[in-house]
């Protein structure tokens, strides 16, 4: 009976790390650095940047339902690395970045940066994944353990650090995983003042 | 029939009166803007116009256009006091400015948009201060 228990924990043990391995983290990672744009060239709503792994669509940004329309909305490289990769970077105002992997993906991973509030706080933010969008009031960070997707289309779930790390600003890692049998195929982040670098996609 | 007629006449007045008092508010006057120069790059600023959504509007954005003003990095400044149409006793809130910066030759950048503020205390009245909002960034 004892043996019998002892062998009912195993493979129990066995089943979760199985099935924990399933959901780790995917053969392998594709990215993006955003090194081969152009300096100095802008991006405004409806400009795409095709990519290998994807093709990102520059896209309006929402404050309380309302799209930013000023003639300064855009993107372009930055030479800077406050996102937290290696310089350049990509430098957005007033602006979403819409990514559509040109195969679903099971994970996709960036490292970003917010400029801060007024009140020196987490920034309202945006966010969009297989159709679902939201406003996020306190940016980034906020997201961290949502839920999000178009039931049907692919739900997943967000995972965000998003820390201090100037006087400016917050930064850090985001990462959308679909559930499990699910896939993402559209992802949208969109700030006032932000930054973006070294996307991934997990195949 | 009379009878019937007037209380409708009282109604209809009443919501006429009420429908005319929900469209229009009175001016908010002498409104100031308090706005702290904190550019990144320590730039001179100026600011060109505020924009702010309208509670009595239903959230919509109003823009007003402030007379130019110049304010130094570090410095807080205030707009000269404008009055703000549709506002008086009115929730404002998403303040926003609209600045350009000294570029390094001397020329002014376009104009750029801080992050929105909405204070604590939302209501317009006469001599009312908002701010101070911060300018920090402009890239």
């Amino acid at each position: 009976m004892k043996q019998f228990k002892k062998m009912t924990l195993w493979s129990v043990a066995l089943v979760l790390v199985i099935v924990t391995n399933s959901h780790a983290a995917p053969a392998q990672y594709q990215c993006y650095n955003f090194d081969d744009l152009v300096a100095g060239k802008e991006y405004t709503v409806g400009d795409v940047i095709d990519t290998e792994h994807a093709t990102i669509t520059i896209k309006p940004y929402f404050t309380n339902g309302t799209p930013a329309t000023a003639t300064v909305r855009h993107a372009e490289s930055a030479p800077a690395n406050i996102a937290g990769g290696t310089a350049p970077e990509l430098s957005l105002y007033l602006v979403s970045l819409n990514v559509v992997p040109h195969q679903p993906v099971t994970r996709i991973k960036t490292l970003l940066a917010q400029n801060i509030s007024q009140t020196g706080d987490f920034a309202d933010a945006n966010i969009e994944v297989n159709g679902e969008k939201h406003e996020s009031p306190r940016g980034f960070a906020q997201m961290n353990g949502k839920s999000i997707g178009k039931p049907g289309k692919g739900r997943a779930k967000i995972r965000a650090t998003v820390l201090p790390t100037s006087a400016n600003w917050h930064a850090g890692t985001l990462e959308v995983r679909a559930k499990p049998g699910e896939a993402i195929e559209s992802f949208t982040l969109g700030g006032h003042t932000w930054r973006v670098d070294d996307m991934c996609f997990g195949l | 029939m009379q009878h019937a007629q007037f209380p409708s006449l009282l109604l209809s007045t009443a919501f006429a009166l009420s429908g005319a008092s929900a469209a229009v508010a009175d001016t908010c006057k002498d409104v100031v803007f308090k706005v702290t120069n904190n550019h990144f790059e320590e730039r001179q600023i100026e600011i060109r116009s505020v924009k702010f959504r309208n509670r009595h509007r239903g959230g919509a954005i109003q823009s007003e256009d402030v007379p130019n003003k110049l304010c130094n990095y570090g410095a807080t400044c205030s707009t000269a006091g404008d009055n703000l149409a549709d506002a008086d006793k009115v929730d404002l809130y998403d303040i926003q400015v609209v600045f350009r910066h000294k570029n390094h030759d001397g020329t002014w950048s376009r104009e750029f948009i801080t992050q929105p503020f909405t204070p604590t205390y939302r209501k317009c009245k006469d001599g009312k201060q908002y701010g101070p909002l911060v300018v920090r960034d402009s890239n």
